[in-house]
């Protein structure tokens, strides 16, 4: 087994025990495209904890290991918090975390406050949302800027029988910058993300009386780029299976088209996950 | 400059979704939905609710929850085929089909009718 395997598989192993005493008592909260922000939002009083770990391999063989770890709370009918701290282990070219060292991303806090909700039928839905928040300087040495940016969003869902629909868009004031660029924007840049996704529902075709898993086929376009020419624009395919008591994604995210400001380029990413109710 | 320009196109982008803000105060979003249903306490027995935007087996969750929390709902069982809530009151403390709609309203969701009567209609 070669080391990036080896790589991934404890990485795996890691987010499997640090999800599998949730997923034990816990039921899962989905239809949303796996990386994107959506405009659900849980319910007053309801906390939605989530995990993903994510796999980026950059060129030259290096390797990002990430788990974002995020949480929602519902603060009333159609205003909902959020919190969402990244941790990585970088096997990364030295002066970047080479040697599998672990370090926090940039601690984001926000809101997200709905302003759209139209249920056409039993099951076809539009909503829209207006997020807000900050990027707080808590990033470790060698994993992203260590600057205060505030940022702005919207995000829309849109569900019609079998096929949804997914659109964001967001902000980020970059207010700071760091000599070992990995993220786009490190460079000091405002950052603009854009993301379009689809979501069909492979089976059931219809839905019965009885509660039943539902298996989605997720297909993303996510892309960001700044002011000084930096971009980066991934295809994400993935694979989103939603049962009575839990909630599981999985995909791969392509690069289409980048340019980095001295950071490394992505060759391919892997991400899983899973969201949960409380 | 650029920024500048960068920041005016997310606004523009932004922008348009205010007039569906407006739209939506007049739709479920309202609190006022609740309101056009009878505050008088529903009968013990069966209630079957339609319920509108029910997208997922997952987020019907959000359903079976704020509804079990009602006082005297001793279970709720979603049809997602029909679009339909069926609830069993029991009990002395019995909710009213404004406590219903606006348990679904919490859930996320549209109530659009109980037992056939939709909102504004005199049970």
């Amino acid at each position: 087994m070669s080391r990036a395997a080896l790589r991934v598989c404890l990485h795996v192993s890691l987010h499997a025990a640090v999800l599998a005493p949730l997923a034990a008592t816990a039921c899962a909260f989905a239809q949303e495209s796996p990386n994107i922000a959506s405009a659900t939002a849980p319910s007053p009083g309801v906390l939605i904890p989530r995990a993903q770990a994510r796999v980026t391999l950059f060129d030259g063989g290096q390797t990002l290991l990430a788990e974002d770890l995020r949480a929602e709370y519902g603060i009333a009918r159609n205003l909902s918090a959020f919190a969402e701290l990244p941790l990585y282990q970088g096997f990364l070219d030295a002066p970047r975390p080479s040697d599998g060292e672990f370090g926090l991303g940039a601690l984001e806090l926000g809101v997200e406050y709905r302003v759209l909700q139209q249920d056409l039928d039993a099951i076809d839905t539009v909503r829209g949302a207006l997020l807000a928040g900050a990027a707080l300087p808590t990033a470790t040495d060698g994993f992203g800027r260590q600057s205060f940016d505030p940022f702005v969003g919207a995000a829309i869902n849109a569900i019609f029988g079998r096929h949804g629909l997914n659109a964001a868009a967001r902000y980020s004031f970059v207010t700071g910058d760091t000599d070992l660029p990995l993220f786009i924007g490190d460079d000091g840049e405002d950052v603009i993300g854009a993301d379009l996704g689809y979501v069909f529902r492979l089976a059931p075709a219809e839905y019965t009386e009885v509660r039943e898993a539902a298996w989605y086929l997720t297909l993303e376009l996510n892309t960001q780029w700044t002011a000084g020419g930096d971009r980066e624009v991934l295809l994400s395919p993935g694979l989103l299976i939603e049962a009575p008591d839990y909630a599981i994604e999985a995909g791969v995210q392509l690069p289409l088209s980048q340019r980095g400001n001295d950071r490394p380029e992505v060759d391919l990413g892997f991400f899983a996950g899973i969201r949960l109710i409380y | 400059m650029l920024r500048h320009r960068l920041g005016a196109a997310v606004l523009a982008a932004v922008l348009p979704l205010q007039p569906l803000a407006g739209c939506a105060s007049t739709t479920s979003v309202s609190p006022e939905r609740a309101e056009m249903f009878s505050a008088e306490p529903v009968s013990a027995g069966r209630h079957v609710l339609a319920v509108l935007g029910m997208s997922c087996p997952k987020c019907i969750s959000n359903v079976d929850l704020q509804l079990k929390r009602l006082p005297g709902v001793a279970s709720a069982t979603v049809d997602m085929k029909h679009g339909t809530v069926t609830v069993e009151v029991a009990g002395d403390a019995r909710p009213s089909a404004r406590d219903f709609a606006s348990a679904v309203a919490d859930a996320g969701f549209t109530l659009s009718s109980i037992d056939g009567a939709p909102a504004g209609a005199n049970p």
